[in-house]
């Protein structure tokens, strides 16, 4: 009788202890950062913070005292086009097939500030949302430059990546890739500014 | 009782103990992610943006308020200009609860237990009458061509209301500029003439 219960004691301490060490060890994918809510860390300014990210490949959980998130790193694929764009000059055009490429950053300050706003969005509000911010940038930026300013496709790329990171970088997120496929006029006139062909 | 009994009441006794340490910590503890703000009820408010709190049992409650940014889309429709040009502005922004005391006390008065649609309705409102406001002051294309100038000047004049609300303006952009009367239409069809008989095009 008794050696059977000390077997049995065993096997369950031994299924206890299986289950234990994989709810409290948390692995880390490379395309996501670990926070740890409830484990005191220090923001870059200093200020004591209530949580911490964890750029390690694995991480234990202290059971009830502290929550495990994942913030998704992948990128997320923006297609746009931006139809009856005003020019400086009010000529109307079309910025069609504007493909962006945006994640939440894993590298701090913009980490955090990833983490304190877009934990648990969904994934397609964040797509709305860095659309509807690059749709404005592009209104932005065209709105700035002359018809015919707007033929180098690549020089109106690299701006619009300066002006539309000022903007994603204090949200927490990083433009990987930005291309514009063309910018289309509304009238008759001007010849369609066109990628050059590589 | 038998003597082969007593493992089993021993291991018994260890697990009523740690369902009531875990019951007891549960009670406790309160843990809030990095975007959310938790609202310490009872004896004296707290408020702790991202990180744990201990509370009291039975004397103290929680709630918790995200702190996710709410994307506003405002549009301000036939808003007069200079020339009593209506002017049809869209505003994009991102508006969220300002963390940081003593504003996050008024965010938590006016906004806790609310969905985001009451922030974005009142951030849609505060920011569509100050626009209608700034339009008056500026030429159609003048809203078109300094987009910077007029999001920097709808910043201050709406601050106030923000600040009162604990809310802070992440974020505000200029999307489409139009008008239905073809005043803009007029000044690009102008351009486009002159550019054909210049030869620039």
């Amino acid at each position: 009788m008794i050696v059977a219960v000390i077997i049995a004691a065993v096997a369950l301490l031994t299924v206890g202890l299986v289950f234990a060490i994989k709810y409290l060890y948390e692995l880390r994918d490379p395309k996501e950062l670990l926070v740890v809510a409830g484990r005191k860390g220090r923001g870059l300014d200093g200020r004591p913070q209530g949580y911490t990210l964890v750029h390690a490949e694995r991480a234990v959980r202290l059971p009830l005292l502290e929550r495990f998130s994942r913030l998704d790193l992948s990128e997320l694929i923006i297609e746009l086009d931006v139809p009856k764009v005003l020019t400086a000059r009010c000529v109307p055009v079309s910025v069609r097939g504007v493909v962006a490429e945006v994640r939440l950053s894993g590298d701090a300050p913009l980490a955090n500030l990833a983490a304190e706003r877009w934990l648990t969005t969904p994934r397609d509000r964040l797509a709305t949302i860095i659309e509807r911010i690059l749709a404005a940038e592009v209104r932005c930026l065209v709105s700035m430059l002359r018809a015919e300013e707007l033929r180098d496709l690549a020089l109106l790329e690299d701006k619009l990546v300066e002006e539309a990171s000022i903007k994603l970088e204090r949200l927490g997120f990083e433009i990987a890739t930005l291309r514009i496929e063309r910018v289309t006029p509304r009238h008759g006139s001007a010849a369609p500014p066109r990628r050059r062909s590589p | 009782m038998s003597e082969h009994a007593l493992p089993i009441v021993i291991g018994a006794v260890f697990l009523v103990m740690t369902v009531i340490e875990v019951l007891v910590l549960r009670a406790l503890v309160e843990v809030a992610l990095p975007h959310e703000l938790l609202v310490v009820n009872g004896r004296r408010r707290r408020l702790v943006p991202g990180g744990r709190v201990v509370r009291m049992p039975f004397v103290e409650a929680t709630e918790s308020m995200s702190l996710e940014p709410v994307l506003v889309e405002a549009r301000t429709r036939g808003a007069y200009s200079q020339g009593n040009i209506p002017l049809d502005v869209e505003l994009v922004a991102l508006v969220r609860v300002n963390p940081d005391p003593p504003a996050v006390t008024q965010a938590v008065e006016r906004f806790l237990g609310q969905r985001a649609d009451a922030i974005q309705q009142v951030a849609k409102e505060t920011l569509e009458g100050h626009a209608r406001g700034l339009i008056a002051r500026y030429a159609p294309e003048e809203v078109h061509q300094e987009r910077e100038r007029f999001t920097a000047q709808l910043r201050d004049a709406s601050e106030d209301d923000f600040a009162k609300l604990g809310l802070d303006l992440e974020l505000l952009l200029i999307g489409r500029v139009s008008d239905q009367r073809g005043y803009l239409d007029a000044i690009g069809q102008a351009e486009i003439e002159r550019a054909e008989d210049g030869g620039l095009g």
